[in-house]
C-alpha cells in the first residue's frame, strides 16, 4: 500500500509538469528530478521484491502459505508473476528516467517540497516498517490476544513470523556490510572520475532522440513470441512515418 | 615498481581501431595473433568490446580523411593510462596510400605513438612483439 | 544475539561468504580461460590472470558519461556484489559449514540470485547508452525466460524433499542438505533426474556463458551493459560475475550432489565439485558460438520448461 501510493505520487509528480500521454515522449528526468527518481526506485524495486525492501517481505510470506498450503502452481506463478513486475518497473525506470534527455524532458524540473513530501513520508514509513516488522505485528499480536486469538509470533527486532525465520534487518546489515567491501574497493583504487561521452563507434551529431531507446522498443523478443504464440500478425511500422508522428 | 604496476603488466587488454585500413593489418590482429600457435592471451592480453575496458591501443590503416575525427574520438574514449601502438606501415608513413588526397596521415600527428610496428601486414611475432614492447611502456605508466 | 549477529557477519564478510566467495570466484574463471586456451591448444593466460586484471582496473580512470544517472551508475555494482557475496554465505558447505538462519531459505537465495541480473539492467539502463539499453533488454528477455525452469527446478526439490521428510515442503537448504547427507545424494535418483536437468540448463544462461552470452556480447552490443564502464566500477562487475558462478554452481551442488566428509576434506571435496563443474562450462563455453536473443529465448520456453514441468509432475506423481 505504502509503495503503490508512492509510485501513484510519483506519476503524478511527471504529470504535473508534463501533460504526456505516451511513455516515449520521457527520457532522461532522473537527472533532472533526483528525488522523484530515487523515490521510485525505491519503490519500484521494492514492489518488485528485491531484497531487503519492504515488499519482499509480504511476498515471502504469501509464497510460503502457498507452498505450505500444497497449492504448488499458485505458490509459482506468484513467483514469477513478480518477474514480470520488475520487468515493467525496469522499462518505465529505464524510458521515464534514465538514458538521454527528451525535448520534453529538458524543460522540466524537481517537482516542489509540497509533492516530494509526501512521498518521503511513505518511503520512510516502508522503509521503518521493512526493517522492523515488529512496529506492525507487536500491536496485531496485543489485539489477538485481546480478541481470544492465537497471537503471531512477534518482538521489536524480531523477524517475520513464518517457517522462513528470515529476518529482514539481518539481511540488511549483512548487505549494508558486503557493500562496504565494494565501497573499500572504490576508495582503495582512488581512482579519478572523468565526465566523458557514450561509446557511439565514433559517430558524432546524432540527436538525442536517436539515441534512446523507447519503451515499445524494449522487450522485443518476449513480445515477439507473444504475438507468435497468439498467431497475431506483428504491426509493422515504417520509422519514418513514426518519427514524423513525434514530431507533431 | 610497485604493486600495482606489477599486476598491470600482467593484464594488458587490447581494442583494435581501424583507421581505414585495408583489413590487412586486422586480419592478422583479429585471427593469427589469437591462433594457437601466436596466442596473445599469454602475456594476459584479452581482445575488449567497448574502448572503455582498454589498455593498450592498436590502430591500423592510414588515416583516411572521412575516419580523422571518429577515429580520434574514440581514441579519446579510453580511459587513461594508454599506450598507443600503430600496427602496419599505413599509420606510420600511409604506405601505399602515401600522398594520397584521402589521408590525412601518418597518424603521429594527431595522437601520441609509443609503438611502431612496420609491415604490410607485419608478421604474427612482430605484433607480438610490439605489444610485449607496449606492455612494458604500460607497466611504467600504470 | 549479539555472538549470533557477529557470527552471521563474518559469515557473511569473509568465510564462505565475501572474500572467501570472491577468490574463490575468480580462482574458478582463472580455470576457465585457462581450461579454454588448452581446449583450442593454445597456451592460455596465467592461473591467477582475474586477480591481476581486477587490481589493473583499480588504476584506471573512472569514465561516467554525460548521459549517465551518475550515484545508479555506480552504486549497482556495489549492490550487485553485497547481494551475491551474502548469497554465498546462505549455501551451505557439507560437513563443514551451515548457514546462519536469520537470512531465511531457499526462495530468499532464489531472490538474491537474480539481484546481479538486476543491477546488469540497471547498470546498462544508467549508462545511457543505446548499447547498454539493447543489451539490457535483451537480459530481461532471457531472464523471463529462464526464470521459470529454475523456479520448477527449485520447488520440484523443496517438494520432493519435504515429502519424503513428511512436510508439506522443505525450504531450508541446510535441511536438504542434511538429508541427502543421510538418505543419499538427488543425483542418484532417477525421478530427480528431469529437475536437475533443468537446473544444468539454467547454469549457462545465468552465468552468461556461450551460446547464451547474448547480452554481454562482444561483437554484437559490445558487452551491452558493461559498454560505458572502466576502471573500478567495471573491476566489482566482473567480482560481480565470477562470485556469481559460485553461488550458481554451489547452489547446484548443495541441491543434488552435497555428499563430503565432515571437517576440512568436506570443504575440499565441494572446491573439487566446484571445479569440475567449471571444466564442464569451459567445455562448452570453447565448443559451441553463440545464439541469436529469440533463438535463446524460445530453447528456454521449450526444453527445460518441459523438463522443469516433467521434474514436478514426476515428483508431485511419486507422493
Amino acid at each position: 500500500m505504502l509503495l503503490k501510493n508512492a509510485l501513484f505520487l510519483v506519476a503524478g509528480c511527471i504529470l504535473a509538469q508534463a501533460h504526456i500521454n505516451s511513455l516515449d515522449e520521457l527520457g532522461g528526468l532522473g537527472r533532472k528530478m533526483p528525488v522523484t527518481f530515487a523515490v521510485f526506485l525505491f519503490a519500484g524495486m521494492s514492489l518488485a521484491g528485491i531484497p531487503p525492501l519492504n515488499g519482499f517481505g509480504s511476498k515471502l510470506m504469501i509464497y510460503e502459505a502457498a507452498f505450505e498450503g500444497g497449492h504448488y502452481m499458485l505458490g509459482l506463478s506468484a513467483l514469477m508473476s513478480s518477474l514480470f513486475t520488475l520487468a515493467a518497473i525496469l522499462k518505465f525506470a529505464h524510458t521515464a528516467f534514465m538514458g538521454q534527455l527528451s525535448e520534453r524532458a529538458s524543460k522540466m524540473t524537481e517537482a516542489p517540497m509540497v509533492m516530494l513530501a509526501p512521498m518521503l513520508l511513505l518511503v520512510g514509513a516502508s522503509i521503518a516498517v521493512g526493517l522492523f516488522p515488529g512496529l506492525l505485528l507487536v500491536p496485531i499480536a496485543h489485539l489477538q490476544t485481546g480478541l481470544g486469538l492465537e497471537p503471531v509470533q512477534a518482538s521489536w527486532l524480531g523477524g517475520l513470523p513464518g517457517v522462513s525465520s528470515y529476518n529482514p534487518l539481518v539481511m540488511t546489515v549483512a548487505l549494508v556490510a558486503t557493500g562496504l567491501i565494494g565501497w573499500l574497493y572504490y576508495r582503495l583504487s582512488g581512482s579519478r572520475h572523468v565526465t566523458s561521452y557514450i561509446h557511439t563507434g565514433g559517430g558524432v551529431m546524432i540527436p538525442n532522440a536517436r539515441m534512446h531507446l523507447p519503451a515499445s522498443a524494449l522487450y522485443e523478443t518476449p513480445e515477439r513470441l507473444i504475438r507468435l504464440a497468439l498467431r497475431d500478425k506483428p504491426q509493422v511500422q515504417d520509422p519514418q512515418t513514426e518519427s514524423h508522428a513525434h514530431d507533431h | 615498481m610497485d604493486f600495482f604496476s606489477k599486476a598491470a603488466r600482467k593484464s594488458p587488454w587490447l581494442y583494435r581501431i581501424n583507421a581505414g585500413s585495408c583489413n590487412g593489418c586486422d586480419v592478422e590482429l583479429a585471427t593469427t595473433a589469437c591462433i594457437p600457435r601466436y596466442d596473445v592471451e599469454r602475456l594476459g592480453c584479452q581482445y575488449c568490446g567497448s574502448p572503455k575496458h582498454a589498455d593498450i591501443v592498436l590502430i591500423t590503416g592510414p588515416l583516411t580523411a572521412r575516419v580523422k575525427d571518429k577515429v580520434l574520438r574514440v581514441y579519446n574514449e579510453i580511459p587513461d593510462p594508454k599506450v598507443t601502438v600503430a600496427v602496419g606501415i599505413c599509420p606510420i608513413s600511409g604506405g601505399v596510400f602515401r600522398e594520397s588526397y584521402a589521408i590525412e596521415g601518418p597518424i603521429d600527428r594527431y595522437l601520441p605513438v609509443d609503438v611502431n610496428v612496420p609491415g604490410c601486414p607485419p608478421r604474427p611475432q612482430a605484433i607480438i612483439e610490439g605489444i610485449a614492447k607496449a606492455i612494458e611502456i604500460w607497466a611504467k605508466r600504470a | 544475539m549479539t555472538t549470533d549477529t557477529l557470527r552471521t557477519l563474518l559469515t557473511v564478510l569473509v568465510f564462505p561468504g565475501g572474500l572467501f566467495a570472491m577468490a574463490l570466484g575468480l580462482a574458478l574463471k582463472g580455470v576457465e580461460r585457462r581450461a579454454i586456451a588448452r581446449l583450442q591448444r593454445r597456451v592460455g593466460p596465467p592461473l591467477i590472470q582475474p586477480f591481476y586484471d581486477l587490481i589493473k582496473l583499480m588504476r584506471k580512470r573512472t569514465l561516467i558519461p554525460d548521459t549517465a544517472n551518475a550515484f545508479v551508475f555506480l552504486a549497482v555494482p556495489v549492490a550487485g556484489l553485497a547481494s551475491m557475496a551474502v548469497a554465498a554465505s546462505m549455501i551451505p558447505i557439507p560437513g563443514f559449514y551451515e548457514p546462519s538462519t536469520g537470512l531465511g531459505n531457499l526462495i530468499v537465495l532464489f531472490y538474491l540470485i537474480s539481484i546481479p541480473a538486476v543491477s546488469l539492467m540497471l547498470a546498462g539502463s544508467a549508462s545511457g547508452s543505446p548499447y547498454g539499453a539493447i543489451g539490457f533488454s535483451r537480459e530481461m528477455a532471457i531472464v523471463l525466460a529462464y526464470e521459470g525452469p529454475i523456479l520448477l527446478s527449485l520447488v520440484a526439490v523443496a517438494l520432493h524433499a519435504g515429502a519424503v521428510t513428511g512436510q508439506p515442503i522443505l525450504l531450508s537448504l541446510t535441511e536438504i542438505v542434511r538429508y541427502q547427507q543421510e538418505h543419499g545424494a538427488f543425483l542418484f535418483d532417477p525421478w530427480m533426474w528431469p529437475a536437475l536437468l533443468t537446473y544444468l540448463c539454467f547454469i549457462p544462461a545465468n552465468l552468461g556463458i556461450a551460446p547464451f552470452d547474448i547480452p554481454e556480447a562482444e561483437s554484437e552490443v559490445l558487452e551491452g551493459p558493461l559498454v560505458e564502464y572502466s576502471g573500478p566500477p567495471l573491476g566489482l562487475m566482473k567480482l560481480m560475475s565470477v562470485t556469481k558462478s559460485v553461488v550458481v554452481l554451489g547452489l547446484g551442488i548443495a541441491l543434488f550432489f552435497p555428499n563430503g566428509p565432515a571437517g576440512l576434506a568436506g570443504l575440499f571435496i565441494f572446491l573439487a565439485k566446484c571445479l569440475v563443474l567449471v571444466l564442464a562450462v569451459s567445455v562448452l563455453k570453447a565448443a559451441v558460438g553463440r545464439m541469436r536473443i529469440d533463438q535463446a529465448v524460445l530453447f528456454y520456453l521449450k526444453w527445460p520448461e518441459l523438463l522443469g514441468f516433467a521434474g514436478l509432475a514426476l515428483v508431485i506423481a511419486r507422493f
